[in-house]
């Protein structure tokens, strides 16, 4: 007989979560630098309006008149500029940090949520019906997989008409090109569900499909799915950044993370901290995902979680 | 404690392991757990020790620490002396030394206890090689011998087999070869047949009784089935939510204990009469032994299945002809045939009890009729309709008239589903009932299975294993159904468990009169319910009759193999019982 030791843990999301940021402390680190990040993106208009800033305001007055660089110690930190201002245009970078954060998570949790309803259906859909649909739902998933996306982006970003606005355009795209990882995890969870009893159970008592997959199937997909859609949004936030690096991303003046790295990498020789300021808030917010998403997914399945070997 | 069983405590030639007042608790603060408490008992040299108890007993636990394989949260008191030295207090490299050296261990689960990805002679010279350090050419030929020794046929052309090769008795003889490598003083012995079937049972105890007495190894026997304790062990240790209840010899405990508890635990073991070989009577047909309603086939192993004994009445609530199953078998390749050609009904009200081993095709055949299994040929009507025939809305109300209990309860009831959720299930499918009828009805369910109302509201990883299969039977009766399909319903179950489930079984029956097609590995929990039986063994029907007829005087060798090997918990009578099988089994 099995030992008497600790009763199974009840892998509910809601439980897990309270777990994973009550016990671990990474994850607690997680959810509080998300949390703040959050609040600065939701309160950036009222933040930015009580010090007197807005991500689009010139001021040549926080800039050397020589070279356009910005007056003071460490990029031109100060009472007014708490993060300093941008080069050659005086732009506040605590603004724009901050409005960059509403892109970012903009962008970064739509996006997800595109490739999670997405994922979900056609995973969960390939996996119980199985057959012919699994096979081409595997199919198109590898293609979508092996396909140079960033390329494609790029490319699209030059032909997409100006009418579509450019966030929607990121958002569809970058969550298009997201659902296959979904999918995969999905479907293998589904398999294992599908062989346990309590699905034969479901079909035995005459059960319809669609009522055996969103009454037995997806509740109990829930674990898995929230850890890879935490874990896969600072992947879209780093996704929405690389291509506003690259300038396909949204379009100047709106603020981003990372078209403000790619116009600081010009100036990372005489100003560094320009580049610095908006690095730094990018890595933070997919650091901060990264933690709370391991946390989440050690709470869900403790045979994961990190136990040292006696 | 009092003065009588630790007066017992002590074997007759002095102890090899005793162990002396342990307390295992799990966790701490408000959150601990005391698995064992207060723990005493002692094992001496050459005697097999059997600790007894049902799940949460805390008899795995008090093994386990004896090796400090108890997980990190595990806090161990007391003492645990071999020959003289605390294992509690050894550090981490003395006890590797002692695991596997001096005490060495054979799990309940042979095929998760070997590597899959290495050969049997890989994993056996490693074994050897760790403690002794020969060089790899001697350890090669001590594994040989190892392999003879636990006589597995062609030894060393097993060397290079790998665990999935080998069928589960084989595998668990590996195990043990493996444990006693390296001459070990006790061999721990975790549940050692529980993963097997009945027949591989016991000619697995066989070869452990053999090698205690060829080696003199001590055994410590971990177990909950009374039947292998009586075949086994010479002292038992009975064991009941972290304390010891009694201990003392084997005949003394198992005939007269003194315990309330031992008599109760005793008491739900089911008993199997004891066998005579039935002699048929009429005149032979082709192939097949006759007796009033009971039939074998002649054959063994059996080439064809037996046909019906009688005439069949009218309508039966399932009826199944030439039932086949062939799984695989596309272009060209002969296929597995799981099902070949069985014929057998249940009658409206009747219980046929369907015994067979893991592979005898049993479960196929429970899929064919609750439709999660398509059959190749044959045909098969439940309530005088082919499932198969039907299509979208009549196949789901067919499927109305048939409830499942399934093995597993925990398994079986979806694990996000409060108990009464579940119950409810099959009335929203099937039935008009919402709303406030619809929690009466789940309330008159829950208290049909004599659960109290209250634990509807909880989710099953809540309840216990007993109250979970109750509450997988509520669901299965909540549409009345003509026919029960109970799939080794009470295998996961405690033995006092399992008697108190069948017994609710019986009387839902006698109360609604379904019919029930009860399939089990286990002649005793069959020979409890059913009214007939039918014995199924390689996907044929060896044997099908009155149950009373079948068990007690089987006509095909294979049940009577099969009725033999069955332990009971009686030394003495498990001892006649043993000599018989062995008869058997060497024709």
């Amino acid at each position: 007989m099995t030992p008497a030791a600790p009763p199974p843990p009840r892998t509910s999301f809601g439980s897990a979560l309270v777990r994973a940021v009550r016990d671990d402390r990474a994850a607690t680190i997680g959810a509080l630098v998300i949390a703040a990040l959050l609040l600065l993106a939701l309160l950036a208009p009222v933040i930015t309006r009580i010090t007197g800033q807005d991500p689009y305001t010139y001021d040549a007055s926080a800039l050397d008149p020589g070279s356009g660089l910005p007056q003071g110690a460490l990029g031109g930190i100060s009472g007014t500029h708490w993060l300093g201002v941008e080069p050659l245009t005086g732009r506040d970078l605590f603004a724009i940090v901050a409005h960059g954060a509403r892109t970012s998570f903009l962008i970064g949790v739509l996006a997800t949520a595109v490739s999670v309803v997405l994922g979900v259906a056609l995973g969960a859909s390939a996996g119980y019906l199985g057959g012919w649909w699994d096979r081409v739902v595997g199919w198109v998933g590898d293609v979508i997989f092996g396909f140079p996306y960033l390329v494609f982006m790029v490319a699209l970003g030059a032909v997409a008409p100006p009418s579509i606005p450019r966030q929607v355009l990121l958002i569809v795209v970058i969550g298009f090109f997201g659902w296959p990882r979904v999918a995969r995890v999905v479907r293998s969870a589904t398999l294992g569900l599908a062989r346990r009893d309590f699905v034969r159970a479901a079909q035995a008592m005459g059960s319809p499909p669609w009522r055996t997959i969103t009454r037995r199937l997806l509740p109990n997909l829930w674990g898995p799915v929230v850890v890879i859609a935490t874990l896969s949004i600072p992947e879209r936030i780093g996704l929405e950044a690389a291509l506003s690096f690259l300038g396909v991303g949204v379009r100047p003046p709106t603020p981003s993370w990372g078209r403000s790295i790619s116009d600081a990498i010009g100036w990372v020789q005489t100003d560094p901290m320009f580049l610095v300021v908006p690095g730094v808030a990018l890595f933070l917010a997919t650091m901060a995902f990264n933690l709370l998403g391991d946390g989440l997914r050690d709470a869900l399945d403790p045979r994961t979680a990190r136990q040292g070997a006696r | 404690m009092s003065p009588r069983p630790a007066a017992e405590a002590e074997p007759a030639g002095g102890a090899l392991l005793s162990v002396e007042h342990v307390d295992v608790v799990f966790g701490t603060g408000g959150r601990a757990t005391h698995a064992v408490r207060d723990v005493s008992w002692s094992v001496g040299a050459g005697e097999v020790v059997a600790v007894v108890g049902e799940s949460g007993s805390g008899k795995t636990v008090t093994a386990m620490s004896l090796l400090g394989l108890l997980p990190s949260t595990a806090h161990v008191g007391g003492r645990a002396l071999l020959r003289g030295r605390d294992l509690f207090a050894l550090d981490p490299e003395e006890l590797r030394r002692v695991r596997g050296g001096e005490v060495a261990m054979v799990f309940q689960e042979p095929m998760s206890a070997l590597n899959p990805v290495l050969s049997i002679g890989d994993q056996l010279t490693e074994a050897v090689r760790v403690h002794s350090g020969a060089s790899r050419a001697a350890a090669r030929e001590r594994a040989v011998e190892l392999l003879t020794l636990v006589r597995l046929p062609d030894p060393a052309g097993r060397m290079r087999a790998y665990p999935h090769e080998m069928s589960g008795g084989q595998l668990q003889r590996v195990v043990i070869a493996m444990a006693v490598a390296n001459d070990p003083a006790l061999l721990v012995a975790d549940e050692p047949t529980t993963a097997l079937d009945v027949t591989v049972q016991a000619e697995v105890l066989q070869l452990l009784r053999d090698l205690t007495a060829r080696t003199g190894t001590s055994v410590l026997l971990i177990t909950h089935d009374m039947g292998v304790v009586a075949d086994l062990a010479d002292r038992v240790v009975v064991m009941r939510a972290g304390r010891v209840v009694e201990q003392g010899p084997v005949r003394r405990v198992l005939r007269a204990p003194q315990e309330e508890y031992t008599r109760e635990l005793l008491a739900a073991v089911l008993d199997l009469p004891a066998a005579a070989a039935g002699a048929a009577a009429g005149a032979p047909e082709e192939g097949v032994l006759r007796r009033g309603a009971h039939v074998a086939v002649t054959s063994d192993p059996a080439t064809r299945s037996v046909p019906e004994a009688g005439a069949v009445q009218d309508e039966p609530v399932l009826a199944v002809r030439g039932l086949e199953v062939v799984f695989g078998g596309r272009f060209g390749s002969a296929g597995v045939r799981a099902v070949d050609g069985i014929d057998l009904h249940v009658a409206r009200g009747e219980v046929l009890g369907l015994v067979g081993e893991s592979g005898s095709g049993k479960s196929t055949v429970a899929g064919c009729v609750s439709g999660l299994v398509r059959r190749t040929g044959g045909t098969l009507s439940v309530a005088g309709v082919d499932p198969e025939s039907l299509r979208g809305r009549p196949l789901r109300r067919l499927r109305s008239r048939v409830g499942v209990v399934f093995q597993d309860p925990l398994s079986s009831l979806d694990p996000r589903a409060s108990a009464a959720d579940s119950i409810a299930e099959p009335l929203l499918l099937h039935s008009d009932l919402r709303g406030a009828a619809l929690t009466a009805r789940v309330q008159e369910l829950l208290e049909s299975v004599a659960l109290p109302v209250a634990l509807g509201q909880r989710f099953p990883h809540e309840l216990s294993g007993g109250q979970r299969q109750r509450v997988s039977i509520a669901r299965a009766i909540a549409l009345e159904p003509e026919l029960l399909l109970a799939d080794e319903p009470t295998s996961a179950l405690d033995v006092s468990v399992q008697a108190r489930v069948l017994d609710l079984l019986a009387g839902l029956r006698a109360e609604l009169g379904f019919a029930c097609l009860f399939i089990s590995h286990d002649l005793a929990v069959v020979g409890r319910v059913a009214d007939r039986v039918a014995v199924l063994h390689r996907g044929r029907l060896v044997e099908q009759g009155p149950t009373a007829d079948v068990l007690s005087s089987p006509l095909h060798p294979y049940t009577q193999r099969l009725v033999a090997a069955a332990p009971v918990a009686d030394p003495d009578a498990q001892r006649e019982r043993r000599l018989a099988w062995q008869g058997l089994a060497r024709a």
